[in-house]
């Protein structure tokens, strides 16, 4: 089957600043993949390439088999796009921007886009720029719903929502995934939203470091250890004035570490036991390993870092 | 497809374009107001001479309306979309740029005709009510070129408001501003006449050159 979206040696940068150097993946149809990673890591950036808005400085990427730059308005009827922020045009109203996209999409049915939006029990006369964020975000998504488009591309679909618009964005989203054979690529700040809704999670790191893994891989695998620092009489723990790198280099499953004043959090994909042998063959001990329990948050803030 | 583009246009526009009407149509009252008292004041004769012979221009005041109108046309078209880079959504509409960038050329261009239109032929009527027609020819013959820096201010504006780099802005700007210049020399009435068709070619050669901000809009390359 081949991909809806092929990443294939991308790299991109703004001035002399690298985004990516060698950044590879591919989507598969029919399924939902949450882009993650810090700000400034390129996820918008990587959706502008994708759209064609951005020219990468080399490598390839293709969407339904054409080349991201170029793609033809048959392909762009098949994707949906939500653009950072619910970018909409504010000056029309609820009736008015129904009928602007309309006529550009075969496939669109103006009883998705109503059913949507009349949850915001508004007259079809408002106008977007008299909405909350959340509102807006509901017309968004109803227009984007009404294309039935195969792609669904969503930029930062939280920004500016509360808990309950980020719900009601996900059921309307779920409903829609029912129909089949869609595929969402999202990127969110939220990572709680992503559980029991992506597929599979992309972790992107600076300078283009990728992973790509199933939410549920991810949490089952990936792990906290605590270990305390030692308070310099004698009791043990990791010694006063120990650098980070010497037990990262001492133990290369590590992750991460977070590193708090009366302890330090090791974030690994290995074992307990294996980390706490790398730790004693530096004379650390590795016993006193204490298992911490990690929300999908702690576990995305671990692996990516705090800051 | 392009009915929804001009829908779309409408609505940004249509107050403006109210206005802007109302205005250019105050304008021409005024000049009608202020030609009259030209022959309460004086002779018609004294007044044929000052006009007809002297090259008096009694309708000044709608040397830089054309413009100020097309300056306003762009900013209103285009700001809206610039702002947030909400062009975005209408260059990811299954269309091709061209198509997107032209069809919202048209509208701009027809709202400003319309405007010159209104103000060319007012000012014919008007002249017409006090003069021979050797006075209608000289005023709308001094006038056209005003109308045109209008169209090139619209242009101009249009030009720099869409392209994304601030330093192609700003000489977007200074060859709108340039090619708007060319139609407001301080000259004697209807001297511009013998050279208005060639003066066309720098409005001709903006509007197909809109496509190249809009093309570098949307496959921006940053590196």
């Amino acid at each position: 089957m081949h991909p809806v979206i092929h990443v294939d040696h991308l790299c991109h940068r703004y001035g002399s600043r690298y985004i990516y150097k060698d950044l590879n993946f591919a989507l598969a149809p029919g399924k939902i993949y949450g882009l993650l990673g810090k700000n400034g890591v390129g996820k918008t950036t990587l959706i502008k390439i994708l759209m064609g808005f951005l020219r990468p400085v080399s490598g390839r990427c293709t969407v339904f088999g054409e080349d991201s730059h170029a793609l033809t308005p048959a392909v762009r009827a098949r994707i949906g796009l939500l653009f950072e922020g619910h970018v909409a045009y504010e000056f029309m109203s609820i009736r008015q921007i129904e009928k602007f996209y309309a006529p550009f999409y075969p496939n669109w049915d103006k009883r998705i886009y109503y059913r949507m939006v009349d949850k915001l029990k508004l007259s079809p006369g408002h106008l977007i720029r008299q909405m909350s964020c959340g509102q807006r975000s509901q017309v968004v998504l109803g227009l984007l719903m009404a294309q039935q488009p195969e792609l669904l591309l969503l930029d930062d679909y939280s920004i500016g929502l509360d808990a309950g618009y980020r719900r009601l964005f996900l059921d309307e989203m779920r409903e829609y995934l029912n129909l089949g054979n869609r595929t969402v690529f999202l990127t969110s700040h939220v990572i709680q939203d992503m559980e029991d809704f992506v597929d599979e999670v992309i972790f992107l790191e600076r300078g283009g470091r990728l992973m790509t893994t199933s939410l549920e891989q991810f949490k089952n695998r990936f792990a906290c250890y605590r270990l305390k620092v030692s308070n310099g009489n004698g009791t043990p723990g990791i010694p006063q004035g120990m650098k980070r790198e010497e037990i990262l280099s001492a133990c290369p499953m590590l992750e991460n570490i977070e590193i708090h004043q009366d302890y330090w959090d090791l974030f690994t994909f290995a074992t307990g036991r294996e980390l706490a042998g790398a730790l004693n063959t530096r004379n650390l001990p590795g016993n006193l390993l204490e298992p911490v329990n990690l929300s999908l948050e702690d576990a995305f803030i671990g692996y990516t870092g705090r800051y | 497809m392009i009915q929804a583009i001009f829908r779309k246009e409408f609505f940004k526009i249509r107050l403006l374009t109210l206005f802007t009407l109302a205005a250019h149509i105050a304008v021409l009252l005024f000049i009608y107001v202020s030609t009259r008292r030209l022959f309460i004041l004086d002779h018609p004769e004294v007044v044929w001479y000052r006009v007809l012979h002297l090259g008096r221009i009694h309708y000044g005041l709608l040397k830089y309306i054309p413009l100020i109108s097309g300056i306003l046309i762009a900013c209103f078209q285009f700001l809206p979309e610039m702002l947030g880079e909400r062009f975005r959504l209408s260059l990811h509409l299954p269309v091709s740029p061209a198509f997107v960038a032209l069809s919202h050329l048209v509208v701009g261009i027809t709202v400003y005709c319309i405007m010159a239109l209104v103000d060319l032929c007012g000012l014919g009527l008007i002249t017409g009510l006090f003069f021979p027609w050797q006075g209608i020819e000289i005023s709308l013959l001094t006038a056209l070129p005003w109308t045109m820096a209008g169209a090139g201010a619209y242009l101009g504006m249009a030009l720099a408001l869409l392209e994304p780099d601030f330093r192609l802005k700003a000489v977007n700007l200074i060859i709108g501003a340039g090619v708007t210049g060319l139609y407001l020399q301080n000259v004697d009435p209807g001297a511009y006449g013998p050279s208005l068709v060639l003066l066309i070619v720098p409005l001709l050669l903006m509007m197909p050159a809109i496509l190249l901000p809009v093309l570098r809009f949307r496959y921006r390359r940053v590196g």
